[in-house]
């Protein structure tokens, strides 16, 4: 049987952003734009791309589907997957469906994930490089009633209906199996991400995505309820003063600055 | 769950896994919370077998109840036993705020429980608070890799309220003279299939030398400036064992091959919350500043007096680290070696 | 005399010889054919037949006064011996050809006393081709050049033209005793030689072996040419004629690039005709790899090698040149005539080493042009294989997400402007010059320091200038010298519409990078303004008066340029930054023994600014060794790579005190009142 993966990814601000041009609106609790700078797929999400695309290398008919919720710009970043070499996209697009949190966010892509059914795995970031929670991943495979392995370098099918993942700990790797249908995050340790092809990134610009809203979705409005609410969003004030240890010579200020941790009692 | 009062802290066991410290740095925080709503304070504790002096031990930390449960297959750390024994335990006891560590165990079990209550839940959470009009848990989190700080509150009527820490972020509970409380043990029913996943083996990192980056008190860290794997390894490691602590290092520097990979501290490396950290050559991106902002005292060393770096720090050395670190480090080992 | 002229068995001789000539020629245009121009004939096209007058004039001068060649006075000389002495030959050779079959039917028969002048020009030509042998004898077995490859081709060659040289005055010194005209004024030499002449029957058999030895020579050089390096007598004429005659910076685009099936140049069905012509031009002499940074700094790229595996791989015969030459400097697959040019035949390392610094062009007696070959091997190995160092990458994906390649940077494109009172471009109907700051000068810690100098020193002469600020965007040229084609023409576009629509003129840049892709590579895109590189302007600033400079440099300072690659070589210009550093008040000027078209790359070039540097040798701590054995104080450039370049190798070398590296832009800036 060929494989089924879906890949769900996010647009995230440009998280590489520096922090010289981040700015964000307090009323509306959001972040600015930064000019010159695109928004991108949530890098977390970009690796577990990957690593779906490295069971398909090994076994070729497998078929990745690329999930996406967002607003316009959003196709770029089911584009970008299938320039990786997906074969599919799916953006579920709606107002409605904008500025949601963590719940309801699982609640609409498990909503998606259904109509995408039959699938072997899902791949999601091990969070999202914006509000950097961890949720959406977990609470899919809990509403969708399926098991959930995170934080993960790398997963293969070792035999139909068990998946293999490898998660990483602080000091060290855990591998563990599954049955199928299985969600699976990664992160950071899957590597480097393959960068597009000049064809397929042609050809992921004339690919059909389908493209979804809320009703089309059949999304119930008593379940589509946040749990959470953001209720400020602000730039920490550092107010840290630096204080600039003044010497002849740069051995001296060194000299003189383990004598000012010993006084402040740091070491 | 309307009627839920109480702090409930999950706390963790090195039996199982579990991170050694973070059941009293989360006491601390529910018992500055409890000043503030009057809860009670109960702990959580899971294994196959719990000592009582264990149990017993956290009772002068200011907890009312400790629930001890018990059972071979909690043994060892799974995310589905562990979630399910939670959630059933969670679902009993039924306190207003539940607070986790953002550890492995956290990662899992933290979301999984709060979609299963349908309540919401913030991660890695660096301060928590009251909101003195509603009375309900204000929990702060570090957003856009450390950029912006966003407040979180779960949705009015939802219970419990549900927040993990971020280790070191919490000063530990101090005992308090004359507390009393109780050990709970209850029946505890568990099924192995609940578990649809299972750890087949586990390859431990070489050990590193020395102290680990994510347990260190103190940080020796690199950026790209430093130059060569040759000048990491000598100022680096060697300042790092010098002071009895980790080595760690920048994205650009892991790039560059200086450092491996694993020192990587940051958005994308590991995060740390030691009580020194020493930036040595490291211009300070906001990137690496997610992985160490938390740092109790920052220190850094940059021949650009303009680096970022010296916006987050305590101390600071504008001057080349080849001539500054080698005195330093002498300095140190001699103030060292005189102890206290 | 002629042995030809007898009968063998009753078939005339000269039927024989006839039929012996012709076969060699077939051999010879055979191999020609097949080798050489059938693949030429089948290369992709490439435009160069425009300028012919122009091309004319490089003609002359670069074959017939083999102009190049002379770059290294010795085997300039010597080369020139035998290519001019080859040239008179030509005449002579044909008539002892025609010889062979009768005596009545010459040249010399025909022009009499004229071929007979002719004839002393042959013996002095003569005697300076085996001069000529004689020199690269001397330096293959004496002198041994480190990069000159001493194969048995090159003896085997060396004798051949000696021994034609030999075989003739031997013949000619024999019949000039047999005929009795001695001494003979056209022969000085034979005619010296005949005293030592034999009695007349074993003269005329002698005669008769020499001549038949020399036009078996011949006939042999003649099939073996098509075989050998010497290929070249046939190729380079034509390789010169066809030269590149824009600046050497500017590398042309693919056309229509969202049409194309195929990017780059992956197999050689890809190779253009001028690339072909190219490798069969190749003479081996290794000047190229003798300037080559990335050889010289133990990365495996050898230019003279890569065009030798092209050569072979054209011939269906893949060969071992880089194998053997860089031999434990990369892993090379085992050769095998099924590996694919690029990333088989030739290392995907290899194409990564090359800083696109331009010295083997440069230095190449034959125009051979290495780095646009290199480019389109790059381009396939990004746009179609996706085979790019990790590094490579992230500098690509930075461009394409945040328009410059500079990944962590803690600036944004206005934030170094903060305390100065820098004027915004509105239009270039009321600004004079677009500043464009460009991505290192905006982003780059070190390199925002040089943009503040420019704007101080802008200022203070009064030019009327304007900055893009948050508009502003890479040029591209990262991207399309990494190989990512399709990304540079993206970003080439988006500039040149932003730039008409500010109605930009004239334009002021402080990297050479920048200034290098807007004059030789938008005009392409439709972007056609006046580009200045900023120690143009200074320059001008200066001679006409506006700028003063009135603080001198700190006593004793003494100052040495070092060429940025994209300013000096691939644009020419080496004299504004020169003039600009002895304008500096004070200070004392000298030279690195590698300046000018000479100059050693600061590394940083081709992409390598963001590429890590694998071996142990590095090229920028090479070039700063260069820079501290003068003893400068200063090392001075136009370029923000090669300060970043050039200052890192100084800590390399822990040579802060003795060297600093300073941007023409600051000095100037400094020595403002």
């Amino acid at each position: 049987m060929p494989l089924h993966l879906i890949c769900c990814v996010k647009q995230v601000p440009d998280p590489e952003t520096p922090a010289a041009s981040f700015r964000v609106d307090p009323g509306a609790k959001r972040v600015l734009p930064a000019p010159g700078i695109s928004p991108v797929i949530s890098p977390f999400d970009e690796q577990a791309v990957e690593v779906a695309l490295r069971i398909k290398d090994a076994r070729p008919d497998t078929r990745v589907t690329i999930l996406c919720v967002g607003g316009d710009t959003a196709r770029d970043v089911v584009r970008h997957g299938l320039a990786m070499g997906a074969d599919a996209g799916m953006l579920i697009k709606d107002p409605t469906l904008e500025a949601m949190d963590a719940y309801q966010t699982a609640y609409v892509l498990s909503l998606a994930v259904q109509r995408l059914a039959p699938y072997d795995a899902i791949f999601c970031g091990r969070q999202a490089a914006d509000f950097d929670q961890g949720l959406v991943g977990i609470g899919l495979a809990e509403l969708l009633g399926i098991p959930a392995l995170i934080n993960g370098q790398n997963a293969e099918f070792i035999a139909d209906g068990t998946v293999r993942f490898e998660r990483v700990f602080p000091d060290g790797i855990g591998v563990f199996e599954a049955a199928t249908p299985v969600l699976t995050t990664y992160s950071q340790e899957v590597g480097q991400p393959r960068y597009p092809n000049l064809r397929n990134i042609m050809a992921a610009s004339k690919k059909e995505l389908t493209m979804l809203d809320a009703a089309g979705l059949g999304v119930d409005p008593a379940e589509f309820a946040a749990t959470s609410d953001l209720t400020e969003l602000y730039i920490p004030q550092v107010n840290t003063e630096c204080e600039l240890i003044q010497a002849d010579s740069p051995a001296e200020a060194g000299a003189l600055l383990a004598l000012k941790l010993r006084e402040a009692k740091v070491i | 769950m309307a009627d839920a009062t109480g702090i409930l802290v999950i706390g963790e066991r090195p039996e199982n896994g579990g991170r050694r410290g973070i059941t009293l740095e989360l006491l601390g925080a529910a018992r500055k919370l409890a000043t503030e709503t009057g809860d009670s304070i109960d702990v959580l504790l899971l294994g196959a077998a719990i000592p009582e002096p264990e149990a017993n031990g956290l009772i002068e930390y200011g907890a009312a109840r400790i629930h001890a449960l018990e059972h071979p297959l909690l043994g060892e750390y799974n995310p589905d036993i562990f979630t399910t024994t939670v959630t059933e335990a969670v679902r009993r006891i039924n306190p207003s705020i539940v607070l986790f560590g953002r550890t492995e165990m956290g990662q899992d079990v933290a979301p999984a429980m709060a979609f299963r209550l349908k309540t919401g839940v913030a991660m890695d959470c660096l301060d928590l608070t009251v909101d003195p009009a509603s009375k309900r848990l204000v929990m702060v989190r570090p957003v856009y890799g450390g950029n912006a700080r966003a407040n979180y509150m779960v949705a009015q009527g939802r219970f419990p309220q549900v927040a993990s820490v971020r280790p070191k972020t919490q000063d530990p509970a101090e005992p308090v003279a004359g507390h009393s409380g109780e050990v709970i043990r209850p029946q505890l029913d568990l099924d192995a299939s609940v578990a649809r996943t299972r750890q087949v083996s586990y390859q431990a990192w070489e050990a590193a030398e020395g102290v680990s980056l994510a347990s260190a008190e103190i940080v020796v860290s690199g950026g790209r400036g430093i130059g060569s794997a040759e000048a990491y390894k000598e100022v680096i490691d060697g300042g790092a064992a010098i002071l009895g602590g980790a080595s760690g290092a920048s994205k650009a520097a892991c790039d560059a091959g200086f450092a491996p990979p694993g020192n990587q501290v940051g958005l994308t490396g590991q995060r740390v919350s030691p009580k020194l950290y020493i930036a040595v050559a490291m211009s300070g991106a906001s990137q690496h500043l997610a992985g160490m902002g938390t740092a109790k005292n920052i220190v850094a060393i940059n021949r650009d007096p303009d680096a970022n770096i010296f916006k987050v720090s305590r101390f600071g050395v504008v001057g080349d680290y080849k001539q500054v670190m080698p005195a330093f480090l002498a300095k140190c080992r001699e103030l060292l070696s005189q102890g206290e | 005399m002629y042995p030809t002229h007898a009968s063998f068995l009753g078939v005339p001789g000269a039927l024989l010889f006839g039929l012996v000539v012709l076969a060699s020629l077939g051999v010879f245009t055979w191999a020609l054919w097949t080798r050489v121009l059938q693949p030429i004939l089948r290369g992709k096209p490439d435009y160069r037949f425009d300028r012919l007058p122009e091309r004319t004039v490089k003609f002359l001068v670069y074959v017939i006064g083999q102009r190049k060649v002379f770059d290294n006075a010795f085997s300039g000389a010597l080369h020139a011996l035998i290519f001019w002495g080859f040239i008179i030959w030509q005449p002579f050779t044909l008539n002892l050809i025609l010889e062979g079959f009768s005596e009545s039917f010459t040249l010399a028969a025909l022009l009499g006393p004229v071929w007979l002048a002719y004839t002393l020009l042959v013996e002095v030509a003569s005697v300076g081709i085996l001069v000529g042998c004689a020199m690269a004898a001397y330096r293959r077995l004496v002198m041994r050049p480190a990069n000159l490859e001493s194969h048995a081709d090159a003896y085997l060659i060396l004798g051949l033209i000696a021994g034609l040289m030999v075989t003739y005055f031997a013949a000619e010194a024999l019949r000039l005793s047999l005929l009795g005209h001695l001494p003979a004024w056209y022969a000085p030499v034979s005619s010296a030689l005949a005293g030592f002449a034999p009695a007349a029957d074993v003269a005329v058999l002698a005669f008769g072996a020499l001549w038949l030895l020399h036009v078996g020579i011949l006939l042999s050089f003649l099939v073996y040419l098509p075989f050998s390096k010497h290929l070249h007598l046939m190729a380079a004429p034509f390789n010169v004629f066809f030269q590149n005659l824009e600046t050497r910076g500017g590398l042309a685009g693919i056309k229509d690039i969202e049409q194309q099936e195929r990017f780059g140049v992956g197999s050689v069905a890809d190779l253009t005709w001028k690339q072909m012509l190219d490798a069969a031009t190749c003479t081996e002499c290794g000047r190229c790899t003798d300037l080559c940074p990335a050889y010289a700094t133990d990365k495996p790229l050898s230019p003279r090698d890569l065009i030798l595996d092209m050569k072979a791989a054209i011939a269906g015969q893949p060969a071992h040149h880089q194998r053997s030459v860089l031999a434990g400097r990369a892993e090379f697959a085992p050769l095998s005539a099924e590996l694919p040019l690029v990333n088989g035949i030739i290392h995907q390392e290899t194409l990564w080493a090359c800083v696109t610094c331009g010295a083997c062009m440069e230095a190449c007696p034959v125009f051979i042009e290495h780095v646009p070959s290199i480019i389109d091997m790059r381009r396939n190995l990004v746009l179609e294989q996706t085979l790019l160092p990790e590094t490579a990458e992230a500098a690509l994906v930075s461009m394409e997400r945040r328009g410059h390649p500079w990944r962590g940077t803690q600036h944004d494109r206005v934030s170094w402007m903060e305390g100065l009172d820098v004027p915004e471009f509105t239009s270039g109907d009321d600004v004079a010059y677009l500043y464009w700051v460009g991505c290192s000068g905006a982003l780059e810690d070190r390199n925002r320091k040089i943009t503040q100098a420019v704007v101080k020193v802008l200022q203070a002469s009064g030019v009327s200038f304007g900055v893009l600020g948050p508009l502003e965007t890479c040029t591209g040229d990262p991207a399309r010298r990494m190989g990512n084609e399709y990304l540079f023409q993206m970003m080439a576009k988006q500039n040149v519409e932003l730039f008409k629509e500010k109605k930009v003129k004239k334009i002021i840049t402080q990297c050479p990078h920048c200034f290098n892709t807007f004059k030789n590579e938008y005009p392409e895109y439709g972007g056609n303004w006046e580009i200045t590189h900023h120690s143009q302007v200074i320059e001008e600033l200066l001679a006409s008066g506006k700028l003063k400079l009135a603080r001198p440099l700190p006593e004793g300072t003494t100052i040495t340029y070092h060429d940025s690659c994209y300013l000096g070589r691939h644009n020419g210009e080496y004299d504004a930054p020169r003039n600009v550093v002895n304008a500096l008040p004070g200070g004392t000027v000298v030279e690195m023994p590698r300046n000018r078209e000479k100059s050693f790359c600061c590394g940083a070039g081709g992409g390598h600014m963001w590429m890590e540097e694998k071996s142990a040798k590095r090229i920028n701590w090479e070039r700063t060794q260069q820079a501290l054995d003068t003893g400068a104080s200063v090392v001075a450039t136009g370029c923000p790579f090669c300060v970043l370049m050039m200052e890192d190798g100084v800590r390399g070398k822990n040579a802060e005190d003795q060297l600093r590296v300073k941007d023409l832009a600051e000095l100037v800036a400094e020595a403002l009142e």
